[in-house]
């Protein structure tokens, strides 16, 4: 197994430019996710990594060894395509059997591997079937076996489960997990599925519109996001973001939004003092949001607008002098129209430049 | 350097140039030539002594002969009589076969059949057909035949003897021959239609008239445009038909075969392969800016 | 409509049938269905030399002009759908137009030209200009059957080890055989039936292909059922095979239509 970096990475097609000066390490054995909305670049990057577009400016390193000119089929890199691209005239076997017979390996063992990872993917007695006769998760998973009977240095899965129905989908996601913990393959995995992201990766980059927002654990790019797009790329319903000022009154740090005045307690003082009578964007995730007397803070009085049920927990939009806010809670007695209190937890707001959109903290860092 | 990009392009796709050459050398080579070749002959007189080039002596030779002025005229009404022609023909056969009825595959299959004959064996039944003086047609009219016993005539026809029965025999051949490939035009045309917009039109309370005229036929009209372009030239070149069934009466067609075979004179049959050419292509622009023109008008309605 | 439509193709066989009195009658009534069918002309006819050497000569050029084609068509089409440089469309819309160039005006320059080449009156100079009607087609073809297989598979080969030409090899080309194999008999039935260059190219010599051959006789004057019998066998390759790839064949019909 192999470790991947991307080095100023640059593409072009034409005068657009498509990706902007990507770096990027992926350690042995790493599962990195790649998120971001649809045509930010991401299946650019995969297929640069794969040799099958040319790179404009910038390095790609695989176990250091620059691969900047070595054509696909020498940079032993695998990779599942969206489409699973399963040949529709070789049967599950064959089509397993394809870059194996290419590496000119003996004809007994790429019987036993074949039986091997038939096995490992739970598609035994599948092997003489065409690619047309199966199912849409057998096929997923007859691509993954094709890409990994090869063990190769890195696996590239270009958004492998959106062809998925929502249960199969659940259903794959722990099996790739599964077989990274058994294979322990480095794998570089691209999704715009925020949850898929968040879940089966060590480490998540965050991409919008060729750049790279943002890298880091899944948890840390939760709770401390970058700027105002990764805060509301990742969650789901996703952050509220509002208009406020933070102002200064006497020794205490307050945020008005709207006619609110929230108090931020003592510890964040001295990170937002310089912020003082600033226009900032105020960030606050919907499970941050209790209602009730009880808590950190003072509450304030909302207007239930929408109740969406989940079962355990509920969506809830409540109006706050005429702004909307989402907010989670596993109360099952609300209903419409009534006056509710509210409480933020301003120990896990994020507060961002209005005119960046960066993160205030982070920036300071 | 203005020529880094292009070598850099070249470089990129140098595998799909060098597959792309071989075919791309025989069209563009073989036009050229022929193209090249069917001027220069035009323009050069082979007078009894010397050779003159570049010279008009064909065409005014051409001009002066009332066999190229009679073949010029009789092309001209054979393509503004067949085209038009043509259009109704595939229309009505695909109209017939757009709906949904039983049977409805084996008699499209039908209609394609005359596309599987080739031209010169339909050109041969007519032929059969039309004899003189013992064709299929001629012994029918004569009352000959045991299942349609009226005599219409005394003495047989000869079909292939008149300028106008000649070529209108010809003319039925290709428009027989014809007729599935301007259905097949019309019915794609037909299918992309979507039901919803005469459906629409229809709860709109709109007549089944007023449906044909103002939705079906505009919405039409791409592949009526093609029909007519694709059709025209056709008939313009249409040589298997006159040539076996007209032999007497020629086209500009036929009389280039008839230069070139019978008068031995290939300079004067390039000169008229030039005239025909010049016609062809003069019409094909005609009838796209007429069409494109109708299509503004239409619009603005 | 459908009368109008099986009629001749009624008569065709009708008189490939016929006997002797049914078509040389002194006077007497003509039958609907001749009175004794015979399969006579078809047995006179297998076995004579002159037909069985124009349908010789027919096979061959149209095998030739098969081969010729598919070596220079498919390939040219297999880059105009996978490369994208400046002026592909152009260059497209040009190769496949050259179908509409006029074979009649065409015809006296390339004898013209194949005459000093010695290409008149043999089988390479007729599959030659055959290849100049059918090469547009099958590239009009090939290119909508490379369209419709994903780039994907290709890129999937090549990230498994192959290289751009084994992957061509292992995994379009036999994906796109049956496609090919249409655009195959598309060009088989071009040459077979084509008439024009055939018969300039072959009008002085003792060569015919089957279309010319019914034009040489034509001018001996001679009996219907003969005339009808050649014409039958002419015709069922083409029928059998036109239904065969009637929905490819219908895709080359209409072609253009979409501009
Ligand atoms: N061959 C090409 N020529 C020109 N532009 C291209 C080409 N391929 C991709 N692009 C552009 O590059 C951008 C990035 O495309 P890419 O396929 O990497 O997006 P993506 O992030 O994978 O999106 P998705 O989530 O929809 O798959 C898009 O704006 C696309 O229009
Ligand atoms: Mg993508």
């Amino acid at each position: 197994m192999a470790e991947v970096r991307f080095s100023h990475v640059i593409k072009k097609y034409g005068k657009n430019e498509v990706v902007k000066d990507f770096s990027l390490t992926i350690f042995n054995e790493e599962f990195v996710t790649l998120v971001g909305p649809s045509g930010c670049g991401k299946s650019t990057i995969l297929r640069m990594l794969a040799g099958l577009e040319e790179i404009t400016e910038g390095d790609i390193y695989i176990d250091g060894i620059k691969t900047n000119d070595i054509p696909p089929q020498k940079r032993d890199v695998a990779m599942v395509f969206q489409s699973y691209a399963l040949f529709p005239h070789m049967t599950v076997a064959e089509n397993i059997a394809f870059g194996l017979k290419l590496r000119r390996k003996p004809q007994r063992e790429i019987v036993s591997r074949i039986e091997e990872s038939l096995a490992l993917f739970s598609l035994r007695g599948l092997g003489e079937r065409r690619p047309r006769d199966l199912s849409g998760g057998q096929r997923q998973r007859v691509a993954l076996a094709r890409a990994l009977v090869l063990s190769p240095k890195v696996l590239l899965l270009d958004e492998p489960l959106s062809n998925l129905d929502a249960k199969l989908r659940l259903r794959m996601r722990s099996e790739l997990k599964r077989i990274h913990r058994e294979l322990r393959s480095t794998i570089f995995y691209v999704t715009h599925d925020q949850v898929e992201a968040m879940s089966l990766s060590d480490r998540v980059a965050v991409m919008n519109e060729g750049r790279l927002e943002q890298l880091g654990a899944p948890l840390e790019i939760y709770n401390s996001p970058k700027n105002t797009f990764v805060a509301s790329f990742l969650g789901s319903p996703p952050i509220n973001l509002l208009q406020a000022r933070i102002q200064k009154e006497g020794e205490t740090l307050y945020v008005n939004i709207g006619p609110c005045k929230l108090a931020l307690s003592r510890q964040f003082r001295e990170s937002y003092l310089h912020c003082a009578g600033r226009d900032i964007i105020f960030g606050i995730r919907p499970e941050h949001i209790s209602i009730g007397e009880s808590g950190k803070g003072k509450p304030i009085l909302a207007t239930v607008d929408v109740v969406e049920p989940l079962g355990d927990r509920s969506i809830i939009t409540v109006a706050l002098h005429k702004i909307e806010l989402a907010l989670i809670t596993d109360a099952q007695t609300i209903s419409p129209l009534r006056t509710i209190p509210i409480i933020f937890d301003m120990e896990k707001a994020q507060f961002f430049d209005r005119e960046s959109g960066e993160n205030i903290i982070c920036k300071n860092r | 350097m203005p020529f880094l990009p292009f070598i850099r392009t070249v470089r990129k796709n140098i595998y799909g140039i060098i597959i792309l050459l071989p075919a791309f050398l025989y069209l563009a080579g073989f036009s050229l030539i022929i193209l090249f070749t069917v001027t220069q002959m035009a323009f050069t007189y082979a007078g009894t002594e010397k050779i003159f080039f570049p010279a008009l002596q064909n065409f005014v030779k051409l001009a002066q002969s009332p066999e190229f002025r009679s073949a010029l005229l009789r092309t001209i009404l054979f393509t503004v009589a067949g085209t038009p022609l043509e259009l109704l023909i595939g229309m009505a056969a695909a109209f017939l076969v757009v709906k949904k009825f039983k049977g409805r595959g084996v008699i499209r299959s039908i209609f394609i059949l005359p596309l599987a004959i080739p031209a010169i064996v339909t050109a041969i039944i007519l032929y059969i057909l039309f004899d003189f003086p013992g064709g299929h047609i001629n012994e029918i009219i004569m009352g000959r035949h045991a299942f349609f016993p009226c005599q219409f005539v005394e003495y047989p026809v000869d079909w292939r003897g008149s300028a106008f029965s000649a070529l209108a025999v010809s003319l039925a051949g290709k428009l027989w021959r014809d007729m599935p490939i301007s259905m097949l035009i019309i019915l794609a045309g037909l299918q992309s239609i979507e039901k919803d917009q005469t459906e629409a039109a229809a709860t709109l309370g709109a007549s089944s008239f007023h449906i044909f005229f103002k939705i079906t036929i505009p919405l039409l009209s791409p592949a009526i445009a093609t029909v007519l372009v694709l059709r025209s030239i056709e008939l313009w070149k249409e040589f298997i038909f006159p040539y076996i069934l007209a032999g007497s009466y020629p086209l500009l067609s036929t009389l280039i075969e008839r230069a070139y075979h019978e008068w031995r004179s290939p300079n004067e049959a390039s000169a008229i392969a030039v005239v025909l050419l010049v016609l062809i292509i003069t019409c094909t622009m005609c009838i796209y800016y007429m069409l494109a023109y109708l299509k503004k008008r239409l619009v603005r309605i | 409509m459908i009368f109008i439509v099986m009629a001749p193709i009624f008569i065709m066989f009708k008189y490939s049938l016929s006997d002797r009195a049914s078509v040389v009658t002194g006077g007497a009534v003509i039958p609907l269905w001749p009175y004794e069918p015979t399969l006579e002309q078809y047995r006179g006819l297998l076995s004579a030399d002159r037909f069985i050497g124009a349908a010789i000569t027919s096979l061959k050029t149209a095998l030739l002009a098969v081969i010729i084609s598919l070596i220079l068509g498919v390939p040219a089409a297999y880059a105009l759908v996978r490369y994208r440089f400046p002026g592909i469309l152009v260059l497209t819309t040009f190769l496949i137009s050259i179908r509409f160039f006029p074979d009649i005006v065409s015809v006296v320059p390339v004898v013209e030209v194949f005459t000093p080449a010695g290409l008149v009156g043999n089988v390479a100079g007729v599959a030659a200009a055959h290849c100049l009607l059918s090469v547009p087609y099958v590239i009009f073809i090939a290119m909508g059957v490379f369209e419709s297989i994903p780039g994907d598979l290709e890129e999937q080969a090549q990230v498994l080890g192959a290289g751009k030409i084994t992957a061509f090899f292992t995994v379009t080309l036999p994906v796109a055989l049956p496609g090919l194999a249409a655009a195959a008999i598309y060009v088989f039935l071009l040459s077979w039936d084509e008439f024009i260059f055939a018969y300039f190219l072959m009008a002085f010599s003792d060569l015919s292909t089957l279309p010319v051959l019914l034009r040489k006789i034509l001018s001996w004057t001679p009996q219907h059922n003969l005339l009808a019998a050649i014409s039958v066998l002419l015709s069922i390759p083409v029928v059998l095979f036109t239904f065969i790839v009637q929905k490819y064949m219908r895709a080359g019909a209409t072609a253009g239509a979409v501009k």
